[in-house]
């Protein structure tokens, strides 16, 4: 049909009728920007409203990180937080950006005061703001700011450990718990603990009967080993048996008593009931439309547009809406050229316009005909897309099926619990593991990472060619002033501030001695990072693989902020927090040689689990080393990633360059057989 | 609504739209400064504990 139109239109060809197409495109493009204007604003709302949120979480974890990496007592931090008005201050401009939000939402809602959809939508986000001043600002905001629970259950917990967990966790399922199901959700809490406290007392003579002999953990092995050490490693020793029993049992504890939230299966929980949500919504906006698509031969079902409980999202309903969109408007187009060219034939007339077959060779003529046939044309498809109405139908679904959303936005609450979506308890998606399955798995990784364990140290270019310049490591002690200029600025701490943590901790772990440099690096293990990326890549690109008989201590984590899932879960057991107490929380987590292995082999099984139940872990959970006045001699292999040793990638301008300095290690009669690029 | 309305009102949200950027960028900065004035603050309480502590030591 296309094709007799165009005969037709042949008459009226050349420059005159490719204008009038462009035109007509233009003008159908304007005619439709009305819709675009409305969805211009929409957006514009959302914007708005996306631009608060953004600024109270960024400095709501701002004020969080102050906090946590403060190394003051909470008491004395409050206070300054308090009285030092900054509480109030910060309060004050949240609540001028509310209004600036509010206000701007109401401008842009006045622009189209007579398009009901949009003051419904906009009404619907000035109830969400109304919700977030109350909710974010008043409670969770603030909340987050003074963390009143956290630190009265921190308070408690000096004088009874266990409180802080389980306040955590009260506090963890009150905010998943609908206000109405807390009296109920409490009294199955006090069970649950009461059931917890047996649970946990089975566990522990599990451990002690099955666990600890397995691993040379138990009392009598730390009776003989202790009567066998040197009298200088002792202390060391023994802690190392204390903490090495503590871990294992926070470990088993996570997974057997505690239970991980399958993050995956939430996931499909969410988009389930996101399908149970929409579809109802979906399945009644397309009656409404589906006889007039039937017309032109379009079927539309929740099938048709690919909507099912595993897509269920709302812009692939768009998108697929859109496509139906394109095929109504090209059927239209074509029923409407048949038209014209059937009344032409027929009648010699279309609309008022008449053009008799007999005048159809006088090209002046037919060119004034064919650009008022073409007007007549572009009315005829407007009518008939109008008649149907797609788009109107379009923003209507889009808004109710945005409606059950619009009314719970994302907010800082909800990002401290565990779902999306309000509806989902994520606690019924908790997976446990059996005490048995756990020692096996831990049997394997401690197997496997005594065998392919080492001593590890990642460095940047800059740093190794520096260390290969001196002839030699610096310690943190001996860096030269412009070296520490460089790391307050990235600590962004006073003066001296960084040492003075590290003095106290390394006198408690009694490894300070200014004489002899303290090197800092790595237990490394086959894990699928570590013999890729070294121990502890943030660090540098570049991992150096210590001689075995090179000899080290050892921390849970790093020393001194922690941040290894595990041994923070048992210093918050212990009532102990890192921020505080440096030396205390250091001493709990140090490890001795003959237990690395066991640690190391744990925190890999401990990867391992969470994150096939789609968990990250933190990437400084390493296990910390202390070697004592490392030398060149002592590095085994030097290894860079393939990337970063051919200058694919780079870590940061500072980082140094990988490339020249491989060429250069390559070149070296000393080096070359050493270094290594990993694929 | 026609072409020209249209025009017209998104020439008023483009300035509304500016001015409402303008002073969020400035409440921002506001709120940011306050938040490094607490660190400063909480930093310096810090230090000054630990030079008591050391003093104790020495």
């Amino acid at each position: 049909m296309n094709k007799e139109f165009k005969k037709i239109s042949t008459f009226s060809e050349g420059k005159e009728r490719e204008q009038n197409i462009s035109k007509e495109t233009k003008d159908n493009q304007e005619i439709s920007s009305e819709r675009d204007f409305q969805r211009l604003l929409e957006h514009s709302i959302s914007e708005v409203y996306n631009n608060q949120r953004d600024i109270i979480e960024k400095a709501s974890r701002r004020i969080e990180s102050i906090n946590h990496f403060s190394n003051l007592f909470e008491e004395k931090r409050n206070n300054i937080f308090e009285q030092g008005g900054f509480k109030k201050k910060i309060e004050e401009i949240i609540g001028k950006i509310s209004s600036l939000t509010r206000e701007t939402i109401r401008q842009i809602r006045d622009l189209v005061s007579n398009q009901p959809e949009v003051i419904h939508f906009s009404e619907m986000i000035n109830l969400d703001i109304a919700e977030i001043q109350n909710a974010e600002v008043g409670n969770v905001e603030m909340q987050a700011l003074e963390q009143p629970k956290a630190e009265d259950a921190e308070r408690a917990s000096v004088e009874n450990p266990k409180t802080l967990i389980e306040e955590k966790n009260r506090n963890q399922e009150t905010q998943t718990s609908f206000p109405e199901q807390q009296n109920e959700d409490q009294q199955e809490n006090t069970q649950a603990e009461n059931q917890e406290s047996k649970e946990q007392k089975e566990l522990k003579e599990y451990l002690e009967r099955e666990v600890f002999p397995k691993f040379k953990l138990s009392v009598e092995d730390e009776e003989r080993a202790l009567a066998e050490a040197p009298e200088e490693r002792r202390e060391i020793l023994k802690r190392s048996f204390e903490n090495s029993r503590k871990s294992l049992e926070v470990f088993y504890t996570k997974f057997v008593i505690d239970g991980v939230v399958d993050r995956y299966a939430v996931d499909r929980a969410e988009k389930k009931l996101n399908f149970e949500i929409l579809a109802p919504i979906l399945e009644s906006s397309i009656l409404e439309i589906k006889p007039r698509l039937n017309e032109l031969g379009i079927d539309i079902s929740l099938s048709s547009i690919g909507f099912t409980p595993e897509t269920a999202d709302i812009e692939e309903v768009m998108k697929a809406l859109s496509k139906i969109n394109q095929m109504i408007e090209s059927i239209i187009r074509e029923r409407v050229e048949k038209e014209i060219v059937e009344s032409l034939l027929q009648k010699g007339e279309y609309r008022g316009i008449y053009a008799p077959q007999e005048r159809w060779q006088d090209e002046e003529f037919m060119e004034q005909i064919g650009r008022q046939l073409d007007i007549l044309k572009r009315q005829a498809i407007n009518e008939a897309i109008g008649e149907i109405g797609f788009l109107d139908w379009m923003e209507q679904t889009r808004n109710r099926l945005n409606k059950p959303f619009i009314m719970q936005p994302f907010t800082i609450q909800e990002s401290l619990t565990t779902t999306r979506i309000p509806e989902i308890d994520a606690r019924k998606y908790k997976v446990y593991k059996s005490k048995e399955e756990i020692t096996q798995l831990l049997e394997e990784e401690i197997d496997r990472a005594e065998q392919t364990g080492f001593l590890c140290i990642n460095i940047t270019a800059a740093k190794f060619e520096k260390v290969l310049s001196e002839g030699g490591f610096r310690d943190i002690f001996s860096l030269s002033e412009e070296d520490l200029r460089a790391m307050k600025d990235i600590t962004g701490r006073g003066d001296r501030f960084y040492l003075d943590q590290r003095t106290v901790i390394e006198q408690a772990l009694g490894i300070y001695n200014p004489e002899i440099p303290t090197l800092y690096g790595t237990y490394a293990s086959e894990n699928g990072i570590d013999e890729k990326r070294g121990g502890a890549p943030a660090y540098g690109a570049i991992f150096l693989k210590l001689k075995p008989e090179v000899q080290a201590s050892f921390c849970e984590g790093d020393s001194m902020s922690g941040c290894n899932d595990i041994a923070d879960e048992k210093l918050a057991r212990e009532g102990i927090y890192i921020g505080t107490h440096w030396a205390e929380a250091a001493k709990r987590r140090q490890i001795a040689l003959e237990h690395v292995s066991i640690i190391k082999g744990m925190n890999n099984a401990y990867r391992k689990i969470m994150n096939q139940l789609g968990h990250g872990v933190h990437p400084f959970g390493y296990i910390e080393a202390h070697i004592k006045g490392l030398k060149l001699e002592d590095i085994e292999s030097i290894n860079i990633p393939r990337s970063f040793a051919e200058g694919i990638l780079i870590e940061s301008i500072d980082a140094g360059n990988y490339e020249s300095l491989v060429k250069r290690l390559q070149q070296d009669p000393y080096w070359k057989d050493k270094i290594n690029i990993i694929d | 609504m026609n072409q020209q309305e249209i025009q017209e009102k998104n020439e008023k949200l483009k300035n509304i739209l500016l001015k409402y950027k303008e002073e969020l960028e400035r409440l921002r900065r506001e709120l940011f400064n306050i938040i490094n004035e607490y660190q400063k603050t909480i930093d310096n309480e810090r230090i000054k504990e630990l030079k008591e502590d050391l003093m104790r030591h020495e």
